[in-house]
């Protein structure tokens, strides 16, 4: 969809518990992707001092499970965010809110 | 030099029982990564559908624009979690197992099944309110097939003249 030009919007109840909803959803995100990344750092740190072919076994298996995990967490977060702008979408009444939702939802391009 | 020879053997077993340990927890922690890439791959499969439900698909029901709201939202959350409830299912066992098997392991990881089982929540929502609607239109809702396969639910509301 074009970007719509929303101009002056003032946020609902519902919009503001939306906007909250998701800002707790994006700190649980930080979280995973903290987790993921402390979980293999303390394992390679714990490598350190081990045989050279257990730390060769880390670099190419835990590393790529890492990274593919890491960039699937935008992809959690983007899916977790639309299901929240829809219900928002849904549940509010006015129509510049709706309009933003609607955008946060499917996206937008240009103007 | 016994003594020595038990010094550096119980240093050789400390160090193969740390290996094992490590190999043990990095495996708890890489199929923890794998079920996290499963439930993202399995929610943008469903997601990616962009199907618009037909305008006339609830003119044959006697329901309130507010019931057929709620029951779009309903299938909606329903059918997005019918597609990823086997990956949620693994996350949370991989996630269960490397918590058991990681003692260091950050506190954070239960605010992460958070974002994993959102979907999930939001679907529990939608269910406590489709609920309220009576067992005769459920019913009927329910035979309409096009409901249980993911669908575009904003452009499909406009389209049945719910927005």
């Amino acid at each position: 969809m074009n970007c719509p030009d929303i101009g002056q919007i003032k946020f609902s109840q519902t919009s503001i518990s939306a906007i909250n909803d998701i800002r707790s959803r994006q700190l649980f995100s930080n979280t995973l992707l903290i987790t993921m990344g402390a979980g293999t750092v303390l394992t390679i740190f714990s490598l350190g001092s081990s045989l050279p072919e257990t730390s060769y076994s880390l670099y190419s298996t835990d590393f790529k499970s890492m990274s593919n995990a890491m960039s699937s967490v935008p992809t959690l977060t983007k899916q977790v965010i639309s299901d929240i702008a829809f219900r928002a979408q849904q549940d509010v009444k006015d129509y510049k809110e709706k309009k933003f939702w609607e955008a946060v939802y499917e996206g937008c391009s240009g103007l | 030099m016994r003594k020595e020879i038990a010094v550096f053997f119980s240093i050789f077993i400390a160090s193969i029982c740390f290996a094992e340990n490590s190999k043990y927890l990095s495996t708890a922690i890489n199929r923890f990564n794998e079920s996290i890439v499963k439930v993202g791959s399995a929610g943008e499969k469903c997601r990616d559908e962009k199907r618009v439900l037909p305008g006339d698909l609830f003119d044959k029901i006697d329901a309130s624009n507010d019931e057929k709201k709620i029951a779009l939202a309903y299938y909606y959350f329903k059918t997005i979690t019918d597609c990823t409830n086997d990956a949620v299912k693994d996350y949370l066992l991989a996630s269960a197992v490397r918590m058991l098997a990681d003692k260091d392991m950050p506190r954070g990881l239960r605010d992460a099944d958070g974002l994993i089982v959102s979907t999930h929540l939001e679907f529990l929502k939608a269910e406590i309110k489709y609920n309220t609607i009576s067992d005769e239109h459920r019913k009927y809702f329910a035979e309409i097939k096009e409901l249980n396969l993911p669908f575009s639910p904003i452009k499909s509301a406009k389209a049945l003249g719910l927005n």
